[in-house]
């Protein structure tokens, strides 16, 4: 700015918004009708519904693929003279589904799903505000990962179909690199439609650095009255932390991207020996997006069930400074163990091992958020409900997730443990068992108040068992298949590991099953749900404090925010089944303090 | 959207029908969801700088690419980066840091209400884009015409080897170190060259530097295990390499003592410093990394060039915005002028006559656009455009990112062009 920045002449800030009396039937669903007025909206809720037709669109396609594998491994397929022919096809094929899998579910569903879905939903209602700062950028981030998703998962289904039925779509060849894009598989060795693959996936980066643009801005600027930075709902402070990696992370991948899509059409050598470039350059590029990555997953699961466990143990937040600045620490610490990707590519021994000392630093801030949440339960009013389900699951399967990390992180272990099942089984455990669990405690929480529709509570917590028996036979056996020596990411395996590829496979169609459940009683609820009342668990965070589904402008009048675990005065009323907030009640157990 | 009236057709009472798109429904550039024009402002400029970060951080990712690659093979952008004109570079660095002058001017005149200046501003910004479009146009043509393109269209890549022969390869090396460094760049050897009538090059070399180095040719034309022990001898990074380092004292020969009859004393005097690397002095593996350079010179500068379109489009879209109905009338024609321009500048890159066409086309219909709109201008009110001291946020966030435009190219210009 110029040197006058400080005496920009503006007119008088405004006036306190006007009070008005708003129809109680309307809301931002019936607010304006037609294709048009959901395609060309500016509205945050809109958008996040959108969002969410199209990331569980991707998760559906991704489950699918795994579905699919995972049947492919039920029993070897062993190459012996007579059947190369059958053989070499099948591997191929389990190259493209696994690729499929990976790629689609960590770009378009792991990735996005939670801040796109439900933190363009919540973000702006837990500030109080009518929108986030940008948006029309909100819109754009929105079709660019709807133009992103499209043409990559168009990209992946065509080498599918080229490897399977020998259909040669205009997609070409596909990806088979599996989701890393390691070179030389994807540049002098590749066999697939490496450049357009990469161009999805950047195109997916934009959209995700554009909403974290979005969501910073609109934490910086659009608090409410009463919300200071350390008076912000712990989903807030999750998302701000993602928000930052998306930011500083997102852009080294898009270069990657851009370099390896030039080295794979031009040759450019960078990442090429054979031209004085150095392929595990490529590794540390990657890496350095895709370990930060792996926080830009976890860290809004972790804010999701800080405010469940609240809802649901009826009690204050333990530690609240600690959750919060320890989603900050994550993000930071997660910016510099990069390398604990490449303990066997190579790497000097030194720098394996700074790398493995700051890995285990990484789980000091992960283990506060969790003893924290251990002590919010504690002497709680704890109401298992379903999202309450899937967060107590989110806290058990965190927990493995993050301890066999550890493992992985010990040098000698990792050089035995690298490039096994184990490793499969450690990041199923936090990214799928841990961001799905949250993704899935966050939208059955927050569900009433998207769709002002109650799910059915039975069918609930039928699903989310069937949901966590399911994953912990699919995954939990391959923490044993891998320590005993099963590599990652081969078509077939000798006979000694069919039992516990026939688990890992039952256990996939389990939760198969427990999601399709949780699919149609979703359903239900949209079409015949209860009606929601405004605040089904009595929390006191902002969001709660308007009509189920929200209005168009999402307040009535601005609310001024206080202490959002402060859950004192919220009575349960039987007759609405609905949480009031009583002053009075609140005065006297805040004096009986 | 237009909420006020679906609501007041519904049951809401309405204190103010602007409620709902501004905080006190005044002042047509806040949007609904802001109370303070201050507060819109901060937030846009906020989110301008997290932008800018991320450029930042995804052009810091490729001079990182660029700091590995340098540090592994320092004599291949030595020897190379003579090939590309700094004289050029330097004059479109002028040209740019310019443009911000006019640029960063520009948001001065829109906060002081100076709605013309604003505009003239704005176009001469956009002028200095063309003017470094263009000259680095002429920069790509002339790589392209000396066969130093990127891919395997350049002279040093290995298709290309493969497909002339070593011997047709080392010619049209040996033509190119001839035809286009300036003899400064070509040091003592080219001078050399030149003075002994040009195709005794290697003999030359071969005479001026002594055994020791005819030696280390040797070396290089033979298997890579001789090149490993010349290799020693040209990790020097100062851009001068000894021959003679590695060999016993009694055989080293100072290069300053060397100069050839026929050479100037100066150049001779200033021999040791000055002495830049020749092809035939290129270790085996950097000869064949040669073209990597290229690469990443485009890469660097095209992703660059990019950048600098999408800064002009919109530094074009603010421009329509400053000025009022009138003058679009003006601006929309000459957008249009603009493809037509770029057409040329895609003509002079690739030398493909065919775009002239399409270029000529384009520039003409914008033309008979002008004059159309001229002889209607007078029925056209008179406007000021958008912008105020109350509201320039645009003006200010897009000349942000030409500076960081700008400021890309004054890191790429001394890492490309002037290495030592």
């Amino acid at each position: 700015m110029s040197a006058d920045a400080g005496t920009i002449p503006y007119k008088e800030p405004g006036m306190p918004r006007p009070q008005h009396v708003v129809d109680l039937h309307d809301n931002y669903l019936n607010h304006s009708k037609g294709i048009k007025s959901w395609l060309l909206t500016l509205d945050h809720k809109r958008i996040g519904i959108m969002y969410m037709v199209g990331i569980l669109s991707a998760f559906f396609l991704g489950g699918l693929f795994a579905i699919l594998l995972r049947t492919m491994l039920w029993s070897p397929v062993v190459m012996v003279p007579g059947n190369e022919q059958i053989a070499s096809s099948s591997y191929r094929l389990y190259n493209h589904f696994f690729t499929l899998h990976g790629a689609v579910m960590v770009f378009m569903f792991i990735i996005p799903a939670i801040p796109a879905i439900l933190g363009n939903f919540i973000l702006p209602l837990q500030l109080g505000a009518k929108d986030v700062a940008f948006p029309r950028l909100n819109l754009l981030s929105l079709y660019l990962y709807a133009t992103g998703a499209l043409f990559f998962s168009f990209i992946l289904l065509s080498g599918v179909l080229h490897a399977a039925f020998n259909i040669t779509l205009p997609g070409g060849f596909g990806l088979d690199t599996g989701w890393t894009f390691y070179t030389p598989y994807s540049s002098s060795k590749a066999q697939g439609n490496v450049v357009a693959a990469t161009l999805g996936a950047f195109v997916l980066g934009f959209s995700s650095i554009l909403t974290g643009v979005n969501f910073i801005a609109s934490i910086h600027t659009l608090r409410p009255k009463g919300m200071t930075w350390f008076r912000m709902p712990l989903f807030l402070w999750a998302l701000y932390a993602t928000s930052i990696i998306q930011i500083l992370a997102t852009p080294v991948l898009a270069i990657t991207l851009l370099l390896l899509a030039a080295e794979r059409s031009i040759g450019i050598g960078i990442f090429d020996p054979a031209m004085g470039g150095d392929p595990v350059l490529f590794q540390h590029f990657f890496w350095f997006y895709s370990h930060p990555a792996v926080y830009i997953m976890i860290l809004p699961a972790m804010g999701v069930i800080s405010e469940v466990i609240v809802a649901f143990s009826r009690k204050h937040v333990f530690g609240y400074n600690f959750i919060a600045l320890s989603s900050i620490a994550i993000a930071l610490l997660g910016f510099l163990v990069w390398g604990h990707h490449m303990f066997v590519s190579g790497q000097s021994p030194l720098a394996n091992v700074i790398f493995s000392l700051l890995t285990f630093s990484v789980a000091i801030p992960s283990a506060v958020k969790v003893f924290n949440w251990l002590a919010t339960l504690y002497k709680g009013d704890i109401r298992l409900k379903t999202p309450m389900l899937y967060a107590l699951g989110f806290m058990m399967l965190f927990t493995i997730g993050g301890l066999t990390g550890l493992f992985l992180g010990a040098l000698a272990v990792d050089v035995h443990l690298t490039n096994t099942y184990f490793i499969v089984a450690h990041f199923h455990y936090v990214m799928m068992g841990s961001m799905l669990f949250a993704f899935l405690a966050g939208m059955y929480y927050w569900w009433p108040k998207m769709f002002g529709k109650m799910y059915n509570e039975t069918v609930g917590v039928i699903a989310s068992i069937i949901v966590f028996v399911g994953f912990n036979t699919a995954f939990f056996p391959q923490f044993i298949a891998g320590s005993l020596g099963m590599p990652r990411r081969y078509a077939s395996y000798p006979i000694q590991f069919v039992g516990y590829h026939r688990a890992s496979t039952i256990g996939a169609y389990t939760m198969g099953l427990g999601l399709v459940l949780v699919g149609l009683n979703w359903a239900h609820a949209l079409l015949r749900g209860k009606k929601a009342p405004s605040n089904p668990w009595g929390s006191n965070t902002l969001e709660w404090r308007t009509p189920s589904p929200p209005p168009h402008d999402n307040f009535p009048d601005a609310p001024v925010a206080n202490d959002p675990y402060d859950l004192h005065g919220w009575e349960y009323d039987k007759a609405t089944e609905n949480w009031v907030y009583n002053e009075h009640a609140a005065g006297a157990t805040a004096g009986s303090h | 959207m237009s909420n006020a009236e679906t609501n007041v057709a519904g049951t809401a009472l309405l204190d103010d029908p602007h409620a709902e798109h501004g905080g006190n429904g005044h002042d047509p550039n806040l949007a609904h969801h802001f109370d303070t024009p201050e507060q819109q402002y901060t937030s846009a400029k906020l989110g301008m700088w997290i932008f800018l970060g991320t450029e930042l951080l995804m052009f810091g990712g490729l001079f990182c690419a660029y700091s590995v690659y340098r540090h592994n093979h320092p004599e291949v952008f030595v020897y190379a980066h003579k090939f590309l004109d700094k004289w050029l570079g330097a004059v479109n660095t002028v040209v740019l840091i310019t443009s911000s002058l006019t640029m960063a001017w520009a948001v001065r005149a829109s906060q002081m209400n100076k709605s013309r200046l604003l505009t003239v501003l704005l176009i001469l910004t956009i002028i200095g884009g063309y003017g470094f479009l263009g000259i680095k146009s002429i920069e790509y043509h002339q790589k392209y015409e000396h066969g130093l393109w990127f891919g395997g269209s350049n002279i040093f890549s290995e298709s290309y080897i493969e497909k002339v022969g070593p011997k047709e390869f080392e010619k049209s090396v040996e033509h190119l170190e001839h035809t286009t460094m300036e003899p400064s760049h070509a040091g003592g050897e080219a001078h050399a060259g030149e003075a002994r009538g040009g195709d005794a090059h290697s003999e030359v070399i071969g005479q001026a530097n002594g055994e020791a180095h005819g030696e280390a040719v040797a070396g290089h034309e033979a298997v890579a295990g001789a090149a490993a022990t010349s290799q020693p001898t040209l990790k020097t990074a100062a851009g001068f390499s000894d021959p003679n380092a590695g060999l016993p004292d009694e055989a080293k020969i100072k290069p300053s003592f060397e100069s050839p009859a026929g050479l100037a004393p100066e150049v001779a005097a200033a021999d040791p410093h000055h002495h830049h690397l020749s092809f035939e002095e290129l270790a085996l593996r950097d000869k064949k990394n040669l073209a990597t350079f290229f690469n990443i010179y485009f890469f660097m500068t095209g992703l660059h060039g990019v950048h600098v379109v999408v800064g002009m489009s919109l530094i074009y879209w603010v421009l329509l915005r400053s000025v009022g109905p009138r003058g679009r009338l003006y601006v929309w024609p000459l957008g249009l002028a603009s493809v037509g321009v770029f057409l040329l500048y895609l003509i002079i890159i690739t030398h493909y006559m065919m775009l002239a066409v399409w270029g000529g086309a384009v520039l003409l219909f914008s033309l008979l656009w002008l004059v159309r709109n001229l002889t209607i201008a007078n029925s056209v009110e008179e406007g000021h455009g958008e912008f105020s001291r109350d509201y320039f946020t645009p003006v200010d966030l897009v000349g942000l990112y030409w500076h960081l435009v700008d400021l890309i190219w004054i890191f790429l210009f001394p890492l490309l062009y002037l290495i030592h």
